[in-house]
C-alpha cells in the first residue's frame, strides 16, 4: 500500500474539516432537534474534527520527516562557512605579522638600530597574536 | 593626491594602478545587503518561536471547546513534533547567521589594526608621506584580499545550499500556512459550537448576565485566533521571503556586486521585518 504524501494528509484534513462544518451547520440550524440528537451531532462534529487534527498533525510529522536529510546538509554547510570565517580571521593575522615585517624591513633599510629593535619587538607581537 | 592636482598621467600611474587593482580584487564589492538580509532571517527566526510553539497551545485550545463527555485530544503529541520544527528552523537560522558573519566587515579588522602603521613605519625611517601611503595600501590589498576571498566563498555556499535552503523554506513555510492554520480553523469550527451551545435559548434565557460575559469571551477568543492566523501567514511570507532572497543571491553568483542586489534583497528584508509585526502582535 502507498504511503499516505503530506499533500494526501491535508487533503483529508481539510475534507473532515468540511464535513465537521457541515454537521455544525445542520446542528444549529435544524430547529426542533432533540436534546439527545443534538448531543450526537455534537459528537459526531467533534469526532470530524479531531480527524481533521489527525491527518494535519500527520501532514507535519511527514514534511519533517521529508526534510530530514536538507536540514542535515545545511547544517553541514554552516559548518563549514564557520571554517571558511576563521579562515578569513587567520588571514587577518597573517596580513598583521606581513605589516610587521614590513615595518622591519623598513626599519633594516634605513640602518636605524633603535627602530629595527622595536620592528622586531612588533614582529614578536604580531606573531604571537597568530594562531597556532 | 599630488598627481591629480598636477595632472602628470606618468606620475598618477602607480596611484591609478593601485586602485584599479584594488576595485579589481574586491570588484568595488558592497557585501552589506547580504549581511543584512542574513541578519534580517536569523532574527526572523528567532521571532517565530513562540508561533511554533503554539501546536500544543492550539490543540489544549480545542480541547477546551470539547462537548460534554468528549475524549479530549493527546496534546503531548505536540511536543515532539515542536521540537523537529524547532530544531530544523534553527539549522535554518544557524545558516543564515553563517553568512552573515561570512559577509559582515566587522570579521576582518585589518584596516583598524593598521592604525598605527604609519607611526611605526616612521620610526622606522620611512618619511611621512611614504609611510601614509604605505599604510593606505596595505590597508586597502589586505581588505582586497579578504573581500575576494568572502565573496567567492558566499557564492560557492550559497549556490551549493540553495535547492536545500528552498525545500526547508517551502516545507516550513507549509506546515505553518497548510497545517498549523488547518489546527487553527478546526479551533474555529470547535469555537463556533462551544459558543453557540452556551449562547443557545435556555442557557441565555436562565442566565442573562453569563450570556453577556459569554459574548465578551467569545468576541476576545475571535480576535485572538485570527491574529494567530495572521502570524501563520506572517511565517509563510517570512520564508518566502528567505527563498526568495537566497535564490536571487544564487543567480547572482560571483557578481554580488550588481546594483539591483541592494533593490531586490532591500524588498526582501522590508517583507521579512513587516511580516514579523503580525506574529509579535499574535504572541505578544
Amino acid at each position: 500500500m502507498p504511503q499516505l504524501t503530506a499533500d494526501d494528509a491535508r487533503s483529508l484534513a481539510k475534507q473532515f474539516h468540511d464535513a465537521a462544518v457541515a454537521v455544525g451547520n445542520y446542528r444549529f440550524n435544524t430547529p426542533g432537534l432533540s436534546a439527545s440528537a443534538a448531543q450526537r451531532l455534537d459528537g459526531l462534529q467533534w469526532t470530524l474534527l479531531n480527524y481533521s487534527s489527525d491527518f494535519a498533525t500527520a501532514a507535519i510529522a511527514i514534511t519533517l520527516a521529508d526534510v530530514q536529510k536538507t536540514v542535515g546538509s545545511i547544517d553541514a554547510a554552516t559548518t563549514a562557512i564557520g571554517t571558511a570565517v576563521k579562515k578569513i580571521e587567520t588571514l587577518d593575522k597573517v596580513l598583521r605579522v606581513a605589516s610587521a615585517l614590513a615595518v622591519l624591513g623598513a626599519a633594516i633599510i634605513t640602518q636605524n638600530p633603535l627602530a629595527i629593535s622595536s620592528a622586531i619587538g612588533g614582529v614578536a607581537t604580531a606573531t604571537q597574536s597568530s594562531p597556532a | 593626491m599630488n598627481c591629480m592636482r598636477k595632472r602628470t598621467w606618468p606620475a598618477c600611474t602607480p596611484t591609478i594602478c593601485i586602485v584599479l587593482l584594488v576595485c579589481a580584487l574586491t570588484s568595488c564589492v558592497d557585501l552589506s545587503q547580504v549581511t543584512s538580509f542574513a541578519d534580517a532571517a536569523t532574527q526572523a527566526g528567532t521571532a517565530l518561536t513562540p508561533l511554533v510553539n503554539d501546536l500544543r497551545g492550539s490543540c489544549e485550545r480545542l480541547n477546551s471547546y470539547a462537548p460534554e463527555g468528549a475524549t479530549l485530544r493527546d496534546c503531548a503529541q505536540y511536543d515532539k513534533l515542536e521540537k523537529g520544527i524547532s530544531s530544523a528552523q534553527g539549522v535554518l537560522v544557524n545558516y543564515m547567521q553563517a553568512l552573515a558573519q561570512l559577509s559582515a566587515d566587522k570579521k576582518v579588522t585589518f584596516s583598524q589594526g593598521t592604525t598605527d602603521l604609519a607611526g611605526k613605519l616612521q620610526a622606522a625611517g620611512l618619511d611621512a608621506t611614504a609611510s601614509t601611503s604605505a599604510t593606505g595600501l596595505a590597508g586597502k590589498l589586505a581588505d582586497a584580499v579578504t573581500n575576494g576571498y568572502r565573496r567567492k566563498k558566499l557564492a560557492q555556499f550559497i549556490h551549493a545550499e540553495n535547492k536545500d535552503v528552498q525545500t526547508l523554506t517551502h516545507a516550513l513555510s507549509d506546515i505553518f500556512q497548510k497545517d498549523y492554520k488547518q489546527l487553527l480553523t478546526n479551533e474555529e469550527v470547535a469555537m463556533d459550537s462551544y459558543y453557540q451551545r452556551a449562547l443557545q435559548k435556555p442557557n441565555r434565557d436562565r442566565e442573562p448576565l453569563a450570556a453577556v460575559l459569554v459574548v465578551h469571551e467569545e468576541r476576545q477568543a475571535r480576535d485572538e485566533l485570527k491574529a494567530r492566523v495572521q502570524a501563520a501567514e506572517a511565517y509563510g511570507k517570512v520564508m518566502r521571503s528567505i527563498a526568495d532572497g537566497h535564490q536571487k543571491l544564487d543567480e547572482a553568483g560571483q557578481s554580488l556586486n550588481t546594483k539591483d542586489l541592494f533593490q531586490f534583497l532591500g524588498r526582501d528584508i522590508g517583507d521579512i521585518s513587516s511580516s514579523l509585526n503580525d506574529v509579535y502582535s499574535a504572541f505578544k
